[in-house]
């Protein structure tokens, strides 16, 4: 068992707030990964759930025992730093076995503990040497290996894989995936890359300024984000928001904006949006063509592989029915929330004047296909 | 190591030449000391000091060692000088590691009192400090100098292991709390070993300072016994006036140990100077 509850959590540097009231259940055996911009608090969360950094207030719970006052070693949790922090004047060994000796267990068990682990983690050849004599993924599995050691209930790993190049990311990716399934403890992960916050997480919590956005699974938060901040992290190529008066060619002060992924863009020549293109990218795949809207939106759309699209040409585009998704709309945006229900049955009610009641002035996902999803 | 620019081979010239004359400049003194120090007798030195010995006299050396009790000022230099780099490389980083990784109220201003010490020279606290000692009942004994030195030389090795420490990874000692390392264990296992340079330079530094002390013995040691080599040299013109053949071979015996601390700390010592504790 090792399930984590933070209870308001808040953490302050000087005058500076940088955790705001956390609250979160981490369930047992779980992946759960901490995303959000540079400065939104992910990795203070991590460092005061590891006991480097002192919570100013709340509570943290493991298994229902409050840790949040234990020192680190206390705590049944190890971690696994974005820059490895290997002791450089230390072997592979020492530096693997470094927490049993710190804790003086007998040499036997140390070493026997050590064998095993670098056997999980394909390190016994490298034993002897020094980090400097090893590559970057090695040590990245090096510092994997020293929070394996000491067999702990929860392992947190701070953007461990930033240092690395892209293809090593993927295959150390694939690797810490497999070692969640064949330890089956609680990872908790921050990084601020997309596509391992997708691939890795069961959970994943979004931060922004030291404050919980939305947590959800990677599919959750991918179609029904809450806020338009989560629709535009999540995802890459992000999402584009338009102004909605750019629906009929109208330029509505102050109007609404809408969502819409780069995937349910289509290329449509009756569509209602018009551009023109201004970029190609051919990734092999896919491709995404970056439009202008007539106000200087710039969109992106993801094109077929086979596509002819080229630099400068005018395009006509419509949105994928269901696939829109908005924020607050206010009374102006009739024209807008008309269209938006003509092209998806939009499940919400309009006034006689045509005014926006105010149900749907709330933030509400717009998953609109399936009825159930009201 | 990479070239910044490259010379021109007249430019090379010119500053080989440069850095020959300056290294004759530097050498030049030794060698006559080498030179007349081998010398059999007082005539041969003041005849030509700069002519080669008639007879290569190693003689001088033990007559110098044994004849003018240089073994004793020898062990009593060594005695001190030993000491005070045990006690200013422990003292110092343990000073600086609580300074730079253990911040209390008050660690700045403790910081600023080193750095006061680095500028104004000891010997303006002299009187003060005569006091001090005196009331300790530490005049006239190898501990006190050493405490008095060693406290002397403290605000530099300060300063420099800070500066060292400050670049050392605070990553490392959060792993190494995250492992259940206590502070001393994090400083002694972990900490230690990554600014061995800066110890180094430190050891190197505090050595040849106190080795070559000659004003804070004269004033806090009294009796022969307890004289260090440079008080000991004095005696030694006392004894030997103008035997300055004699003279010689004593400088040179005082310069031995300098010159070994030097070369076994060099390579380190360079490092210390150069690279500030830079990661990999």
């Amino acid at each position: 068992m090792a399930a984590i509850t933070i209870r308001n959590l808040d953490k302050a540097y000087g005058k500076t707030r940088v955790l705001h009231g956390i609250n979160l259940e981490i369930a047992d055996n779980s992946f759960v990964v901490f995303v959000g911009p540079s400065g939104c608090g992910k990795s203070t969360l991590l460092r005061t759930i590891a006991g480097l950094e002192e919570k100013e207030r709340g509570e943290i719970l493991l298994d229902g025992r409050d840790i949040s006052d234990d020192a680190p070693v206390d705590r049944d949790v190890a971690m696994v730093f974005q820059s490895y922090a290997l002791y450089p004047q230390m072997s592979v060994a020492e530096n693997i076995g470094f927490a049993l000796s710190v804790a003086k267990e007998p040499k036997a068990t140390i070493e026997q503990k050590v064998t095993d682990v670098s056997k999980l983690l394909r390190l016994d050849d490298y034993l002897a040497r020094k980090p400097s004599a090893l590559s970057g993924g090695q040590r990245q599995r090096v510092a994997i290996g020293r929070a394996i050691v000491r067999d702990p209930k929860v392992f947190l790993f701070d953007e461990p894989l930033s240092n690395l190049d892209a293809e090593l990311r993927v295959e150390m990716r694939l690797q810490i995936a497999q070692l969640r399934r064949r330890l089956g403890a609680t990872f908790i992960y921050v990084t601020h890359d997309q596509v391992e916050a997708m691939t890795l997480a069961d959970t994943i919590v979004v931060l922004r300024s030291g404050v919980v956005e939305q947590v959800g699974s990677p599919m959750e938060l991918y179609h029904r984000p809450v806020n338009q901040f989560v629709a535009g992290f999540i995802g890459s190529p992000k999402m584009n928001f338009i102004p909605a008066g750019q629906l009929f060619g109208l330029d509505l002060k102050g109007a609404a904006t809408i969502g819409v992924r780069p995937e349910h863009l289509l290329l449509d020549p009756n569509g209602p949006l018009k551009g023109i293109v201004r970029t190609v990218e051919n990734l092999g795949a896919v491709s995404y063509a970056y439009a202008a809207l007539p106000d200087e939106t710039l969109v992106t759309i993801a094109l077929p592989p086979d596509h002819s699209i080229s630099v400068d040409q005018p395009l006509t585009l419509s949105i994928v029915p269901g696939r829109v998704w908005r924020g607050k709309f206010k009374g102006e945006d009739v024209l807008a929330a008309r269209y938006l229900r003509s092209m998806v049955i939009a499940p919400y009610t309009f006034s006689a004047e045509g005014m926006i009641l105010p149900t749907f002035a709330s933030v509400r996902v717009f998953d609109l296909q399936p009825a159930a999803a009201k | 190591m990479e070239r910044l620019f490259k010379l021109k081979p007249l430019e090379q010239i010119v500053v080989q030449f440069i850095l020959l004359v300056y290294a004759a400049i530097v050498v030049f003194p030794i060698g006559i000391a080498i030179l007349n120090s081998l010398k059999p007798n007082l005539g041969e030195v003041y005849k030509a000091p700069f002519a080669l010995p008639s007879v290569w006299s190693w003689d001088n050396y033990a007559e110098a060692w044994f004849g003018a009790n240089f073994q004793t000022y020898f062990l009593n230099s060594a005695i001190i000088s030993l000491s005070c780099v045990v006690l200013v490389t422990l003292c110092a980083s343990t000073t600086a590691f609580v300074i730079v990784r253990m911040p209390f109220k008050g660690s700045t201003f403790l910081f600023g009192c080193f750095m006061l010490g680095v500028v104004i020279p000891i010997r303006l606290a002299m009187a003060p400090l005569f006091v001090v000692v005196k009331s300790l009942r530490l005049l006239d004994s190898l501990l006190g100098v050493i405490l008095v030195q060693s406290a002397s030389m403290m605000p530099v090795a300060v300063f420099i292991l800070t500066a060292f420490l400050r670049a050392v990874p605070a990553e490392l000692e959060d792993a190494a709390k995250m492992d259940g390392a206590l502070p001393f264990e994090i400083y002694w296992r972990v900490v230690v070993p990554l600014i061995r340079p800066a110890l180094a330079t430190v050891a190197l530094l505090t050595f040849v300072q106190s080795w070559n002390e000659y004003f804070l013995p004269l004033i806090f040691l009294q009796s022969e016994s307890n004289f260090p080599i440079t008080l000991g040299m004095t005696q030694f013109r006392l004894r030997f006036d103008v035997q300055w053949h004699l003279m010689f071979a004593g400088i040179l015996i005082m310069l031995v140990p300098t010159i070994i601390a030097f070369l076994l700390a060099s390579r380190q010592f360079i490092q210390g100077l150069t690279q500030g504790g830079l990661k990999e």
